[in-house]
This record gives structure tokens, C-alpha cells and sequence, in this order.
């Protein structure tokens, strides 16, 4: 009996062991990529749609799949936030490895369905930032850029200003891009360059509306899935 | 009786004496990290005004301890913190806004900017900053400028009137007079309908020599006119200090009149965009457009022009004309065709637009898009197999080709095909039998697509199974 309790203990130690191997080695890819997506009060269904529909069409140009087959194999690795204030924000669907045009082609079936989590709420850029931030460095990913791509339509008001969260981000190396809709307020893209981007290569691109966004979000995802590894 | 009464007295003290301690604690408290603002070190300083901002409303008493650091600290990152918190705590206006107008005149910028932005915290209250925040407006910092603008421009009716003011002014009133025409301009579209006083006043500098202020003029009046808000539909409409819908428009004669006042307002501003469609600057004529778009089949006196700017024009000009277009409604199911056409253009956003332009039509494309599948053009076909997928069910007469399509050669179409199968979502025998032979194919996009979809047909079958 006291044999079988000890080879039980034996195979039970080493299970654990191996299974703690398996889950501490991290995947190794190009690029961590959180695309922080504003579903605040401001934003609405419809425009929620045109943002989602733009992702999920820019992950199925050729362009984009190129960019990603030329990572040497490593792929990308990516994940969609969709946040308002500063305790909303939701992953959805998790994090993807991408690396052919059938792991596009599947993160943009998820994304084009992904529904609305949150239904709206003020606007905690800051929140939105702290979250992205926790879902790279929890994600069991290595890779040698990590960007949070942060898309709104307006200035904070709700949560700490979020040049404090940027200057944390910057500290790990991520580098936060951002896609500024001016729909709403003009003046927006000063404040975004000024208090939300920054980091290595870190730069922003302006939509008049939602209609915009397909377009820029195809280029601005062509510039940071393309940006050589330096 | 009396004893029920009795009890519910005790109940009301019990919880009196709960709340006025918890209350006492936290006032105590609170006013134990004032005295820190005093006498503390930087670090403790910043981390104090931080907890206290951290407590909006909550810490509302603290703020003329927090107003006389703003006053008298020395420290340059203390003030800004404690602006911040100004901000997010947002009470005592009659106190907090003085100190803010105060700030505003700093010689350190970034405390001009972080004034001038905290103010729009405190909407009408901030009123009394207007004549500080014009002067802003003037700065010698750019971000300060932009502070000053948005803040100005989140104030509504109260600052219509000043914004109106600067842009009426002639060019050479300043050195700098066009950059404040152009965003006070600016700032008067980010309005909406809030600006509509402003409408004469923009139509006219539509028709400015500057091509900058025609362009900025033709935004703002988009802006203005695609704003879906209507007399007394809104709070800011039945505000008593408002300059657009007077407080009686809530009355149903009264509000009758003022749809009619809002629908000559558009229709000036319709006319407005379709005479800068003939723009010499193609940014004007672009926005224009664009403009246009949310006007829906105002835009139908026009419909041909738009129609050669989407076949001839600049590839922005081309997508922006699909928009305009899409939107007309029935009256534009004529141009099915050149939507169609449209998605082998060369320039993938085009052909994005018109995808989506097929996708307003729903069914009706359908016919058309199934006839031009059998051209097996490169450039069409996979963009015809997206557009099934964006309709979705109402592309269902279009399954029996896409079953013949997961036959083809061309392992994109296959996978486009098993996918729009899925998004169609008619979950057949034919359909799943086809889906499921895809699952063997050599490709691995063709396999993945083809189970997505059955995973789909599935659930699709799995709910109606439970319905029924």
C-alpha cells in the first residue's frame, strides 16, 4: 500500500513538474498588438459596427497577411479591448497567434461577430491603458514589440490623466499608437499626441468619422505589423 | 402602533448615528492629509492631492486647502496635480473657477493648459472664463490654444455667441486672425446643432477666397446639419439661458414651427455643399461630399455628379462618393451596378465602401452580384464572395452558385464561399453535406473556413431546433 501511495506521489510531482514547464515557456512572437476599441456612451451602434467591420476587413488584405507571413514565422500576436470608463473595460475573445492568411481569415470571422460587451459609459483613456497593459504582461507571450493601438473619439473624463499611465507603459517598452476620431471634438488629435501616444515609433493618424476608420486602421495596422524589427 | 413607531424612530437613528460617523471619519481624515499639502515633502504632497482627486465629490470640503496650494505652492508638478484633482473632484464652482481663471493667467504653460482643460469639468459654471479663454486663444503655446478651443467649445450657447464674434472679425484685425477664424470655425461644427445661429455666418465664409476657411466652413456646416437634435428633445435645448430653440418650442404648435425652421436651416446647408461640390480645391469639393453623406437623398439633385466623381475621380473622391451615394436610398437602386463595378478597383478602400454600399442594398444586389460571378474575374470575384458575407440571410437566393463556387480551382474562393455559406446561415442538408467534403480539402484556409461555418449551421440549427 505505502509502495502505491509512493508512486502515486511520484507520478503526481512529476505531472505537475512537466505541466509547469509546459505552461511557463512563453510563445515567442513579432509583434503583441492590443487593440483598445472606445465603446464609451459617445460611440454609437452603428459606429461600433463600422469599427469592428474595418478590423475584420483589414485583417483579410493581402497587404496585411504579407506583413504577417514576413515575420519569419513567428507571427503576431493580437487581442481586441473594448473600454469606456475607468472599471469597463472587456478582452474579447482573447488573444490570437496570426502568422498565415488562415489565422487572419479566422481572427476576422471572430472580430466582424465580436459583440458589444459594454454598452457605453464615460471615457477613461487611463483605464483603458492600465487594462491593455495587464492583458500584455499576463498573456504568456514574449516578443520584441508590444503595442497598445488605442482608438477614440474623445478627451478623458473619467479616471487619472492618462499621461500617467503612457509614462508606465513607456517604462515596459510598450509603445502606445493612436487612431484619433475627430468627429466630435476637432482639437482631439493635439490632446492625443500630447497625453496618450508615445513609445518606440510611436505615432497617430486622424479620422474625420467611422466611415474613416476602415481605411486608417488598414493603414495604421500595415505601419505597425510592417515596422522591421530594429 | 406605537411600538411600530417606535421602531422605526430607533431604525431612523440607528442609521443617522451609522452615517454621520462614517461621515465624521472621513471628514477627519480627509483633513488630516490637508494639513500634508501644508508641511509634507514633494513626494507626500503629490501623492496626497492624488488620493484627494481619487475621492471626486467625496473630498468637496478640501477644496480652499487644495485652492491655496494652487495659489502658493512652489512646486510646478504639485499645481498641475492639484488642477487635476480640481478636475475630477468638480465641486465648488463659485470657488474652483476663479482659481482656475487665475491659473490661466500662469507664466508656465502647462499650467495654463491643465487650467484651461480642467474648466470643461464645470460646463455652464465655466462661463464666467470665457473672456480668459479667448484671450487663450492667443497663446503662445500651441496646446494651450487647443485647450482653450475645446474647452470654448464644450461650453455650448454660452460660447456660440463669442466664437461668432472672433470669426466675423476681418482677417487683418491680428497677425494671427485666420488661425482663430479657423478654429472658432472649427469649434462652432464640434457644436452641432447648438451652433445653428452660426449657419449664415458659415454659408458666407463658404464662399471665402481662402480655400482653409471655405474647407473649415464646409465642415462645420455638415457638422451642424447632420446633428440629429431637435427642439426639446434634448436637455441642453430646454436650458433657460439658451440661444437656439427658445423654451417655448416644447409646445406642439411651437414645435411644428421650429422643425420646419430646422429643415430650411438643412436645406440652405444641403445647398451650401452641393455648390462646393464644384470646389477648385479638391479638399472642399471632397468635403463636400462627405458632407453629404449624412443628408441621406438630399443628396439626389446631384446623384450624377456623384456618380462620375465615384467612376473618375481621386480614389478618396471615389470612396466618399460610394458613401454619398448609398445613402440616397431607393432612389439610387439604379447605380447597383456601379457599385458593383466599383469592387475591383484598384484601391482597396474603395472597394471596402462599396462592399458596404452592397450591403445597405441587401437583397436587391443579390441578382446582380450572382450574374457577375460567372465573369470569374481575379479582381471581382473574391470581393462579390465578401459582399454575400456582409448581406448575410437576405443573400440566400445566392447559396445554389456559392455551392458551385466551393467546386473551384481557386482556394480563396472555396474559402470565401464555405464562408459566406456560414454567414448566410441556412443551415441545408446540401449545404452541410458540401461543407463537410470541404473539410478534407489540401488547403488549410479552405478547411478552417469550412468548419467556421459549419460550427455556425450548426448553432443556427441547434436554436431553431429549440424554438420549435
Amino acid at each position: 500500500m505505502k509502495r502505491l501511495i509512493l508512486n502515486f506521489l511520484i507520478f503526481i510531482t512529476f505531472i505537475t513538474y512537466f505541466n509547469k514547464n509546459i505552461f511557463a515557456e512563453n510563445i515567442y512572437v513579432d509583434l503583441e498588438l492590443v487593440l483598445a476599441v472606445d465603446v464609451s456612451s459617445s460611440v454609437d451602434d452603428e459606429e461600433y459596427q463600422l469599427q469592428i467591420r474595418g478590423v475584420g476587413a483589414a485583417f483579410r488584405h493581402p497587404d496585411i497577411i504579407a506583413a504577417i507571413e514576413s515575420t519569419g514565422g513567428n507571427g503576431i500576436a493580437v487581442a481586441m479591448v473594448q473600454w469606456s470608463d475607468n472599471e469597463e473595460q472587456a478582452l474579447v475573445g482573447g488573444w490570437h497567434i496570426i502568422k498565415d492568411v488562415s489565422d487572419a481569415a479566422e481572427y476576422a470571422r471572430i472580430i466582424r461577430r465580436a459583440p458589444r460587451i459594454i454598452a457605453g459609459g464615460q471615457t477613461s483613456i487611463a483605464g483603458a491603458l492600465t487594462f491593455s497593459i495587464e492583458q500584455i504582461n499576463n498573456n504568456n507571450i514574449d516578443s520584441s514589440r508590444k503595442v497598445i493601438d488605442i482608438s477614440g473619439d474623445g478627451r478623458a473624463n473619467n479616471g487619472v490623466h492618462p499621461m500617467k499611465i503612457r509614462d508606465i507603459a513607456l517604462e515596459q517598452n510598450i509603445t502606445i499608437n493612436g487612431l484619433v476620431i475627430i468627429n466630435e471634438e476637432p482639437f482631439l488629435d493635439g490632446y492625443y499626441e500630447r497625453g496618450v501616444i508615445g513609445g518606440r515609433g510611436g505615432f497617430m493618424m486622424i479620422a474625420e468619422d467611422y466611415r474613416d476608420y476602415a481605411a486608417m486602421i488598414l493603414q495604421k495596422l500595415l505601419r505597425e505589423i510592417g515596422m522591421p524589427v530594429s | 402602533m406605537k411600538t411600530q413607531i417606535l421602531k422605526l424612530l430607533l431604525l431612523f437613528n440607528l442609521i443617522f448615528i451609522i452615517f454621520t460617523n462614517a461621515f465624521a471619519a472621513d471628514y477627519s481624515y480627509v483633513k488630516k492629509k490637508a494639513e500634508i499639502l501644508k508641511v509634507g515633502t514633494f513626494e507626500e504632497k503629490i501623492t496626497v492631492v492624488q488620493e484627494l482627486g481619487g475621492l471626486s465629490s467625496n473630498a468637496n470640503f478640501i477644496i480652499p486647502d487644495l485652492i491655496y496650494s494652487l495659489k502658493n505652492d512652489e512646486s510646478h508638478d504639485v499645481r498641475m496635480e492639484i488642477i487635476r484633482a480640481l478636475e475630477r473632484i468638480g465641486g465648488q464652482a463659485n470657488k474652483t473657477v476663479p482659481a482656475l481663471i487665475e491659473a490661466l493667467g500662469d507664466d508656465d504653460w502647462q499650467i495654463r493648459w491643465a487650467a484651461a482643460g480642467a474648466l470643461t469639468s464645470f460646463g455652464k459654471k465655466s462661463a464666467m472664463a470665457v473672456p480668459e479663454l479667448i484671450t487663450l486663444l492667443r497663446d503662445s503655446n500651441d496646446y494651450v490654444k487647443n485647450a482653450a478651443i475645446s474647452t470654448l467649445g464644450k461650453m455650448g450657447p454660452i460660447s456660440v455667441a463669442v466664437m461668432m464674434d472672433e470669426v466675423a472679425k476681418p482677417l487683418d484685425y491680428a497677425d494671427d486672425q485666420l488661425y482663430i477664424r479657423i478654429v472658432c470655425i472649427r469649434s462652432l461644427g464640434a457644436l452641432g446643432a447648438k451652433a445653428i445661429i452660426a449657419v449664415p455666418m458659415l454659408v458666407e465664409n463658404a464662399q471665402n477666397d481662402n480655400a482653409v476657411i471655405r474647407l473649415e466652413s464646409v465642415i462645420a456646416l455638415r457638422k451642424i446639419g447632420g446633428d440629429d437634435a431637435m427642439p426639446g428633445e434634448t436637455g441642453w435645448l430646454a436650458e433657460p439661458d439658451e440661444m437656439v430653440w427658445p423654451k417655448g418650442s416644447r409646445r406642439e404648435g411651437q414645435f411644428l414651427m421650429f422643425v420646419e425652421a430646422k429643415q430650411m436651416v438643412i436645406y440652405a446647408i444641403v445647398n451650401t455643399l452641393l455648390d462646393s461640390i464644384a470646389d477648385p480645391d479638391p479638399q472642399v469639393s471632397y468635403s463636400a461630399i462627405k458632407g453629404l453623406v449624412s443628408f441621406g437623398n438630399k443628396a439626389l439633385p446631384v446623384k450624377d455628379k456623384l456618380v462620375n466623381f465615384m467612376i473618375s475621380g481621386t480614389p478618396i473622391m471615389r470612396r466618399v462618393a460610394i458613401d454619398a451615394l448609398s445613402n440616397i436610398g431607393e432612389e439610387a437602386d439604379d447605380i447597383i451596378p456601379d457599385f458593383i463595378t466599383a469592387l475591383s478597383d484598384f484601391d482597396v478602400n474603395v472597394q471596402w465602401a462599396a462592399i458596404q454600399a452592397l450591403r445597405i442594398k441587401g437583397k436587391k444586389a443579390v441578382p446582380e452580384l450572382m450574374s457577375m460571378l460567372e465573369y470569374d474575374d481575379d479582381a471581382l470575384t473574391p470581393n462579390i464572395l465578401k459582399t454575400f458575407s456582409e448581406i448575410g440571410n437576405e443573400a440566400k437566393e445566392a447559396i445554389k452558385i456559392l455551392l458551385v463556387m466551393l467546386q473551384h480551382d481557386n482556394s480563396t474562393y472555396r474559402a470565401l464561399a464555405a464562408e459566406a455559406l456560414g454567414e448566410i446561415g441556412e443551415p441545408s442538408l446540401l449545404v452541410i453535406n458540401s461543407l463537410n467534403n470541404l473539410t478534407k480539402d489540401d488547403d488549410n484556409n479552405v478547411v478552417k473556413s469550412a468548419e467556421w461555418s459549419l460550427k455556425e449551421l450548426n448553432r443556427i440549427f441547434n436554436e431553431k431546433d429549440k424554438n420549435s
